[in-house]
């Protein structure tokens, strides 16, 4: 039996069915014709091509408001750059 | 002349924002690099956008539909709206977290942590300069070509502006505002550019569209151009995928992976204010490129309706497709169109050039000075300093290398972004499996460097001979496996090292691990 990931939620889980959903589209062949336009102007297979490039966008405004992880602003505090905190010294390098 | 001072207007206009910008400035070398974390969503998205956008976006697509007709769109564009996304949510938001926790600037300083080794950092900045300089060096040598042909006549003999000349005109424009403006100046500029590249793109569509189609009305025009396609076997295969063979089509789909270890993209990363700034960014991405791309797209594909064949390019035998869109483009017949198409189309270039110049700057800067400096401490003065002699010898450097271009300089980019795409497994490995190690990363690394030196050795150094398909390897079918792009090839063989390898080695420390990986 497929147990969930602990560390992946509901959210998650739609968004990466979400992308997959749109590689198959992107790279299914649905044998449209040269004949066959949309207001005579751009082949189905065209067409088929901008309607991926906007479900591409939804899913991500999908990721953006229900699967943005939830743990990155909390791990950066208020002006936290080491360099912002202290000047020169934190950011030489020295010790990396 | 029009085109000219079109051009000059254009540069004065850049030139202006840059030097304004410098005047932002907080003076320190944080703001200097990375705008000091402050660029909001809207900047940010036009920003990233110009940076991650060419001119290939406007003439290549263009010259590529003329050639295969509108499959390109889906092989390149819409691909890259999907994917290029998904690497700013991915890797992107993730490496603006760790940047901003631990004070990064490079992506080779977040290497070195990650890793606990120094000979990861040494190992990966050679590579990734040597896969950012031939990137630069088209820019250039691009930029100096389209002013060369949009000022054609300029000069007594009939001739444009000298290459070298457009050339070193753009590496000086784009080299004032970086050096003055910084992260900042190049954020405002990209930001500007983007615009004027999107705007214009879409102005020269309906005047080309209304020109090629020859009808009173926008829609009638666009019918007949498409109409003219239906007319010959060769039109109506434009009008299809059928051009482009399954496996090329599905092994495109890595190449936009590529932006995930861009180093400038990864500069502009860290300038976000916050997580969420990358948001819009992230959503809006697909349809910039569907703005920038579908009218470059079907433009292409009516050119070779209306019967513009560019003229054969001696080097490769095949057609210059790179000159459809400015052949098409001239029957219009109005210089202010033909000027603005080439603002547009520097705009495009130099949106990339300054954040490479500057992503340069200062990897030099902190991967190699500050890091291997024995003195503990460097004023900001001085870090702003060391950044911008850098910037002064990389545009010079870059420059001269583009006075001689090498013949196959066009295929190279795609080389570049097939070894950036290599590239991709260690980047992902190293946010989301705890189990990477630096061997594993060094022979994802040297496997990359390897399988990309044997396979360009073998395609001939990006020359295909005349007349013969780009190179795939194998060459001949053996063991069921069928010839493939590189990029397949060299990411398949990287990952397959980075995973076993790392199988096989010492993990990072428990501390390190805990850094990079906290608890939910």
């Amino acid at each position: 039996m497929l147990m969930p990931h602990p560390r992946l939620r509901k959210a998650e889980y739609v968004l990466i069915a979400l992308i997959a959903i749109l590689l198959v589209a992107h790279q299914w062949d649905w044998g449209f014709k040269a004949d066959q336009l949309v207001l005579g102007i751009v082949p189905y297979e065209l067409m088929n091509q901008i309607i991926i490039s906007l479900a591409a966008a939804a899913t991500w405004w999908f990721a953006a408001c229900y699967a943005w992880p939830r743990d990155l602003e909390q791990s950066v505090p208020e002006d936290s750059s080491p360099a912002s905190q202290a000047g020169d010294a934190m950011m030489t390098d020295a010790d990396i | 002349m029009t085109q000219l001072l079109v051009i000059a207007v254009y540069l004065a206009l850049l030139l202006g924002l840059g030097l304004f910008s410098n005047r932002l400035s907080r003076g320190t070398s944080q703001d200097y690099m990375l705008a000091s974390h402050s660029i909001g969503p809207v900047l940010l998205l036009l920003s990233l956008f110009g940076t991650t956008m060419t001119a290939f976006a406007l003439v290549g697509s263009t010259g590529e539909a003329w050639q295969t007709g509108i499959g390109v769109f889906g092989m390149l564009a819409s691909a890259s709206g999907i994917l290029h996304s998904a690497c700013f949510f991915l890797v992107g938001v993730k490496l603006w977290s760790f940047g901003r926790r631990y004070g990064y600037s490079t992506q080779i300083q977040f290497f070195r942590e990650r890793l606990e080794s120094n000979g990861v950092g040494l190992l990966l900045f050679p590579v990734l300069i040597a896969l950012v300089i031939p990137y630069i060096m088209l820019g250039i040598y691009g930029a100096g070509a389209v002013i060369q042909g949009s000022t054609r006549g300029l000069l007594a003999s009939g001739a444009g502006l000298p290459s070298w000349a457009g050339a070193g005109i753009i590496c000086l424009v784009v080299f004032v505002y970086v050096f003055f403006g910084g992260m900042r100046g190049t954020a405002w500029a990209n930001a500007l550019q983007t615009l004027v590249f999107m705007g214009l793109g879409v102005v020269t569509f309906v005047l080309v569209a209304y020109n090629l189609g020859d009808k009173p009305t926008l829609l009638e025009s666009m019918q007949a151009a498409t109409a003219r396609l239906l007319e010959t076997d060769a039109g109506r295969a434009k009008l299809t995928r059928d051009t482009i063979p399954d496996g090329v089509y599905a092994a495109f789909l890595l190449i936009p992976l590529s932006v995930a270890m861009f180093p400038h993209v990864f500069q502009h990363w860290l300038t976000a204010r916050s997580s969420a700034a990358f948001k819009l960014p992230i959503v809006a991405h697909p349809i910039f490129i569907l703005i920038v791309w579908l009218p470059c797209v079907m433009m292409g594909t009516w050119a070779f309706g209306a019967g513009i064949n560019p003229p054969v390019d001696p080097s490769s035998g095949q057609p210059n497709i790179n000159l459809v869109l400015a052949m098409t483009v001239n029957r219009l017949g109005n210089p202010l169109v033909e000027g603005l198409l080439t603002a547009g189309i520097l705009a495009a270039i130099m949106s990339s050039l300054d954040s490479q110049f500057l992503c340069i700057g200062t990897m030099f800067t902190h991967d190699i000075v500050l890091h291997y400096s024995r003195r503990e401490t460097f004023s900001d003065r001085r870090k702003v300093l060391l950044a911008r002699s850098f910037i002064v010898a990389i545009v010079a450097v870059s420059y001269l290398l583009s006075l001689f271009p090498p013949r196959a300089i066009f295929s190279i980019a795609i080389w570049c972004f097939s070894g950036f795409t290599g590239l991709f497994p260690l980047v992902f490995a190293a946010i989301y499996w705890r189990r990477l190690t630096k061997a594993g990363a060094a022979a994802s690394i040297l496997t990359t460097i390897a399988v990309w030196a044997v396979l360009f050795y073998r395609s001939n150094f990006g020359l295909p001979a005349p007349g013969k398909p780009p190179y795939r390897f194998p060459e001949e079918v053996f063991w069921g496996i069928p010839p493939m792009m590189p990029v397949v090839t060299i990411t398949v063989a990287s990952t397959v090292a980075l995973i076993l390898v790392s199988l096989v080695t010492r993990p990072p420390s428990e501390q390190t691990l805990a850094r990079f990986f906290p608890a939910r």
